[in-house]
């Protein structure tokens, strides 16, 4: 099982725990590898690229904060490199590292046991729970104890061993009294410290100090909070500067456990907010002022969303950094999904607008601004119809090559000259962009894309059909992707060339492919063994002849059985073919983009990526252990528009052997009924014994249906009772 | 021709040596047998059906608590290379009054020494499920790999000796385990249940296995079936309890839906 979760800092980790929730946790897998070809959630690896201002091409779907980062770049705002930290840091921890960051990182707890064991000497050192049950009889937990509690105990302590040296009484004693504080952390019991009678105003301070502790950490917020407050009034005291904060922060753990379920008591935290300001603007309270204000900022997040969310709005759009930037993004992130609004911020507005595509508004803001941010909302979501789309195309093109918009502009101006039939134009911008700087590695797939959709024959599909992946994918919701290791980084197929090669190129052109150097040689083994099946399947034998010839030489394991069909009379010859298919579990009458079939193609391959399903391959997406086990999230076939620069008599050959393809069906069911079929009527043709074991395992191993038993059973029955004493009857002991 | 007159062909020490093997068969067999009742009689408490909480909350008040148990994720153990970490449930759970319920122990190993220390640590966080109140079992759910075994064999000894005598102990097994690849019969626990989703490369040996009807060769698998909401039943629950997975929160029209698929 696979966990995600989010991180927080000190006790807002605390109150994040209690009121938001780690996303799904799904099961084991398998994950299959998939190859990403353009980035559409997030830019493409490494984010340094993206936050130096190659945005390439923007796309609505990122990711909220990605968005943000790109506003900054589009307006001019920028992003110094405090900001670039904190950007990174809300990308690479909390959106890629969403489920129990506390877990991960245990430093300071050990840093504290370490300077625990070094100060004293003998005894033994209490086992730390830092997690409580929110009630007694609750499964639910919360982070009691948090780093910085550590961080403190280890500083303070440090200090003391110093003053007093280690294994001295007053550190020893003192320890043993960390020690009862921390033993609260597991919310099993109430040990409190006993209070202190000494000379030393210092040693004093410090276990009442412990005392608060004790009670904060034993959840006993009342107690804890008095003696905080007791704490503040006394000057002499080293910790009175920090106990406002203190006494403010016990009014917000009582107020998460005293709310309803879910949420706070607004009253305690209206009376912590209260506090917090004062200790903001306190200038005797300097120390704790970030860590007050972090505090502020998180019960304001709570009491006053809205009111929170334009000062996070208004935060976010400022030049200088901040102190606690990652954590407005973050919370800036939050609220902006609660679906808040922060009026007559621009950020917020061109987020909203750019996301839901309004074209209307987005025209609207363009037109009022002429900022480059608005005219990239007004040209992306506009169509070719809209009598503006020419206005925005000649805006776009006064951008400047060096301009973070130039890729995006660039994109959508193609996109409408394509969409109102302004093909030589948008080739020509396509052929210099293509031609030109190399941007980010999205951008230019997303060029080449539009470019092989206005393809003018077929030399010129195939060409630009060709891409790197930029990144690889597992199939694990959102865990971020990552980069092509140097071996995986070949040339591919994308999803869109493929699906054209399957659907749309007659048979006599997918053999021009196969047999000439215009692919890549990977690829044109690929082409050339998909062509020879289909052809098998339609029963073409004008290609599939010759076609056996490449598949012969390209394929060294399928040599014999070429030369077998080749030499074949023609009434053997297609149950010559059916027998090399159901030997060779990679055959199959299409190509795959991205990363095809890893398995050698006369090989069974574990997650049942043998043979073809139904769909003959249209759902590109999913794998046949998918669709096999109903875990597709692909709901539809994808269909492909004919290309133009098929003519007419092109598109109908092609048609017809949709015709026919469109009746094969499933392979285990195809390959055994025409095995059974043609057995029927050939009983002693040599092959027949190994073919009907075959079929039956293609029945246990290939993508099957609710029909393919009836074939199973029926091959199973042949080879038993016709050709019992055969080798292959005993190897086939079951039928599935 | 053959001789078929075997007496006179059986030396008295054949006899001996064979009288003494079927003694041990037989002994080998009541202990066996008594083990499975012992394990039976421990979970005579579970209901027929029980719902896998997973770490997201859950509202389950919807349960009839006297059909349906609840085994939540209570606790995740983090083997890393020398240390354990573990962390408890952080998401609420709500269950009907007088719900079965069982604490999930989810063991994550990620490349550890397996030291004793490791071991001990691991036994702590799983024993210290006894100390919530109203839990009838605990289950350990650890995809332990071929060189991890002997680890988890060990820790589950651990377990059983320290855990009271009536208190169950459960484990999640992967569906391999419970058929060719059977590591788990000796172990000392009361039920393993076959997780039959997510199966990854054993998808079609299981199917093809589960499809033959054959039994599970573990006895520990075969009183219970792991399932999940979004993928098809490979195996009918029948007389066995089944657990029942669900990707996303439960809600009662999910839990009825799966409940109704499972049973088609």
């Amino acid at each position: 099982m696979i966990y995600r979760v989010f991180r927080h800092l000190f006790i807002l980790a605390f109150a994040v725990v209690l009121t938001i929730g780690p996303r799904s946790v799904f099961g084991c897998g398998p994950f299959f590898e998939e190859a990403i070809f353009v980035a559409t959630t997030r830019p493409d690896i490494p984010y340094e690229k993206y936050l130096n201002g190659q945005l390439g091409v923007i796309d609505q779907r990122y990711e909220v904060t990605f968005l943000i980062a790109a506003y900054r770049e589009l307006s001019g705002i920028g992003l110094n490199s405090a900001q670039q930290a904190a950007f990174m840091n809300v990308w690479i921890g909390q959106l890629n590292h969403p489920v129990w960051p506390w877990a991960v990182s245990s430093s300071e707890l050990t840093k504290w046991i370490e300077a625990r064991d070094r100060a004293v000497s003998g005894g033994s050192r209490p086992q730390l729970e830092v997690y409580a049950p929110t009630a007694t009889d609750s499964y639910q937990n919360f982070l009691n104890c948090p780093n910085a509690a550590f961080q403190t105990a280890t500083d303070t302590l440090s200090e003391l061993v110093s003053r007093m040296g280690a294994g001295s009484p007053a550190v020893q004693q003192w320890v043993e009294a960390q020690d009862q504080v921390f033993s609260n952390c597991s919310g099993h019991s109430a040990v409190i410290p006993a209070a202190l009678t000494t000379s030393d105003s210092n040693l004093m301070a410090d276990r009442n100090y412990q005392i608060g502790a004790a009670h904060f950490y034993a959840r006993d917020y009342d107690e804890a909070r008095t003696i905080f407050l007791k704490i503040a009034n006394d000057k002499n005291s080293r910790w009175h500067s920090i106990a406002p904060y203190l006494a403010a922060r016990c009014l917000i753990r009582k107020a998460a456990f005293a709310g309803p379920e879910g949420g706070y008591d607004p009253a305690l935290l209206a009376q912590a907010e209260k506090e917090l300001q004062q200790v903001t603007t306190d200038p005797e309270m300097a120390a704790v002022r970030n860590a007050a204000q972090g505090m502020l900022n998180h019960v304001e997040f709570y009491l006053h969303p809205e009111a929170r969310f334009q000062q996070l709005a208004n935060t976010l759009m400022q030049s200088g950094a901040s102190s606690g930037f990652a954590q407005d993004i973050w919370d800036y992130r939050q609220l902006f999904r609660q679906g808040r609004v922060a009026p007559e911020n621009d950020l917020t507005d061109w987020l909203r607008t750019f996301t839901s595509s309004n074209h209307v508004h987005a025209l609207e803001r363009w037109r009022k601004t002429k900022s480059t941010p608005w005219l990239l909302a007004a040209i992306a979501s506009a169509q070719s119809k809209d009598s503006d789309a020419a206005e925005l195309i000649m805006a776009a093109t006064a951008i400047r090559p060096t301009d973070a918009a130039f890729v995006s502009l660039n994109y959508h101006s193609v996109r409408l000259m394509m969409e109102s039939g302004k093909k030589e134009e948008a080739r020509k911008r396509l052929d210099s962009l293509i031609e030109g700087p190399s941007g980010p590695p999205s951008a230019f797939n997303r060029f080449l894309a539009q470019r092989d959709a206005l393809a003018q024959n077929y030399s010129e599909f195939l060409k630009f059909a060709l891409r790197l992946p930029v990144a690889t994918s597992f199939d694990s919701g959102d865990l971020p992707d990552e980069a092509v290791s140097p071996e995986k980084a070949n040339t591919m197929l994308f999803d869109e060339a493929a699906l054209i090669l399957n659907q749309r190129i007659p048979l006599n052109l997918l053999q021009q492919a196969a047999s000439s150097s215009e692919l890549p040689e990977n690829l044109r083994k690929q082409v050339a063994l998909a062509t020879w099946v289909r052809a098998v399947l339609i029963d073409n034998t004008a290609v599939s002849l010759p076609m056996s010839k490449i598949v012969g030489q390209d394929w060294p394991q399928l040599k014999a059985d070429m030369a077998a069909y080749e030499a074949a009379n023609d009434d053997d010859r297609k149950f010559t073919a059916i027998v090399t298919i159901l030997r060779n579990p990679g055959l199959r009458p299409y190509v795959e983009p991205g990363f095809s079939r890893s398995t050698p193609i006369e090989r069974i391959d574990n997650l049942r990526d043998n043979w073809w399903c139904a769909d003959l391959g249209a759902e590109m997406e999913a794998p046949n252990y998918a669709k096999l086990n109903g875990i597709s999230n692909t709901t539809s076939k994808t269909q492909t528009q004919s290309p133009d620069f098929l003519d007419s008599r092109q598109k109908e050959t092609r048609q017809h052997e949709s015709e026919t393809l469109s009746q094969i069906g499933t392979a285990p069911n195809f390959l055994g009924h025409a095995v059974i079929e043609w057995g029927s009527a050939h009983p002693t043709n040599p092959l027949l014994p190994e073919a009907l074991h075959l079929v039956v395992r293609s029945t246990r191993f290939g993508c099957v249906d609710s029909n393919s038993r009836t074939f199973s059973k029926r091959a199973f029955n042949l080879l038993h009772s016709r050709y019992a004493n055969s080798e292959w009857a005993k190897k086939t002991p079951y039928w599935y | 021709m053959p001789n078929r007159n075997f007496s006179s062909h059986i030396r008295p020490r054949t006899v001996f040596l064979g009288v003494l093997a079927v003694f041990a068969v037989l002994l080998v067999g009541f202990r066996g047998t008594a083990s499975r009742t012992r394990g039976a009689d421990r979970l005579r408490f579970l209901p027929p059906t029980i719902v896998w909480a997973w770490e997201r909350p859950e509202d389950l008040r919807f349960l009839d608590p006297k059909k349906t148990g609840v085994a939540f994720l209570w606790k995740t153990v983090f083997l890393d290379r020398h240390s354990v970490s573990t962390v408890p449930r952080m998401q609420p759970l709500r269950v009907p009054p007088g719900t079965p319920l069982i604490a999930v122990i989810r063991v994550e190993a990620r490349q550890p020494d397996l030291n004793d220390e490791q071991r001990r640590q691991t036994v702590d966080a799983i024993t210290s499920a006894t100390t919530l109140t109203n839990i009838q079992a605990v289950q350990v759910d650890f995809d332990a790999t071929v060189s991890q075994r002997e680890f988890y064999r060990a820790s589950l000894s651990d377990v059983r000796r320290r855990l009271p005598p009536d208190f169950p102990l459960l484990i999640t097994a992967l569906a391999s385990w419970c058929m060719n690849d059977d590591w788990i019969t000796g172990l000392d626990i009361d039920e393993a249940v076959p997780m039959l989703f997510r199966m990854g490369q054993n998808a079609h040996s299981a199917n093809a296995f589960l499809a033959s009807n054959l039994q599970f060769k573990s006895p520990h698998c075969q009183g219970s079936l792991g399932l999940s909401s979004d993928e098809p039943a490979p195996l009918k629950p029948g007389a066995r309890r089944l657990y029942l997975f669900h990707p996303r929160a439960w809600t009662a029209a999910a839990y009825d839906r799966a409940l109704h698929e499972v049973s088609q």
